[in-house]
């Protein structure tokens, strides 16, 4: 079976992006995803928003074939195994690691976290 | 921003569905970074909605670029104790009175009789914060 890093890549970086947000959403609230469901994002043209659903449907798709287990009869543990894997997939394919960006964003939430104290 | 009363309110059920109850919601995420646990599903969707709405901020021009690197940094990289859920308390004749809200269509609703809103700009001066 193709793996994740498999399924998404060569996809578009927004159309991936907004897929895994759909996948993330119908695997934590069990919300069926279609297009007439879904409020589209603006960053998306209607293209790329059907485009993005059915790529969340591929994504959910192949965790379901993975686990051997329809999604409604998945638990927590299950739940959990698959936002890790978006979560690290997101981290290291989407997100700039730039030691700049990543400064920043670090002062950002340390300064945050000062001022909540 | 996806509001909803709360108590949240179903015409035939009385009580939206768990995606839509700012209730439920608040108390899944507290609950999760109560219990300190790191791989919580809810806290990753959170994380994956707030990279969406910056791809969005940025096609709408209220974000540059730079802002938006570093605000999906900080999405993705952020610990789990980073995290807290507030409530967003919306005085709704006020935001009703600005044209703020939006009623969300019947086919974008978590159920079609749930009450459900959407507001799309919020200015800082119509909202307090509870958490």
């Amino acid at each position: 079976m193709a793996s994740l890093n498999t399924l998404l890549a060569d996809k578009p970086r927004h159309i991936v992006l907004e897929a895994m947000y759909l996948a993330s959403h119908e695997l934590t609230c069990s919300t069926r995803l279609d297009v007439n469901s879904v409020l589209q994002n603006k960053a998306l043209d209607s293209d790329a928003a059907q485009a993005a659903i059915a790529l969340a449907g591929e994504i959910i798709g192949w965790f379901v074939a993975t686990e051997g287990k329809a999604l409604d009869e998945f638990d927590d543990k299950d739940r959990t195994a698959l936002a890790q894997k978006l979560s690290g997939y997101r981290l290291h394919h989407l997100v700039d690691r730039s030691p700049d960006v990543q400064n920043e964003a670090r002062r950002l939430l340390d300064q945050w976290a000062a001022e909540a104290a | 921003m996806w509001c909803a009363p709360a108590p949240a309110v179903d015409t035939l059920i009385g009580r939206n569905p768990p995606s839509s109850d700012p209730w439920r919601l608040f108390g899944t995420y507290a609950l999760d970074i109560r219990e300190n646990d790191k791989g919580s599903a809810v806290i990753d969707r959170n994380r994956a909605g707030i990279l969406r709405g910056a791809e969005s901020k940025l096609a709408d021009g209220v974000i540059d670029t730079n802002q938006h690197k570093i605000i999906q940094s900080m999405a993705a990289e952020a610990s789990l104790d980073e995290f807290q859920p507030l409530f967003m308390v919306i005085p709704y004749d006020r935001a009703v009175s600005k044209q703020l809200v939006e009623k969300a269509d019947i086919g974008v609703r978590a159920r079609v009789t749930s009450d459900e809103y959407i507001i799309r700009n919020l200015p800082r001066d119509d909202f307090e914060v509870w958490s």
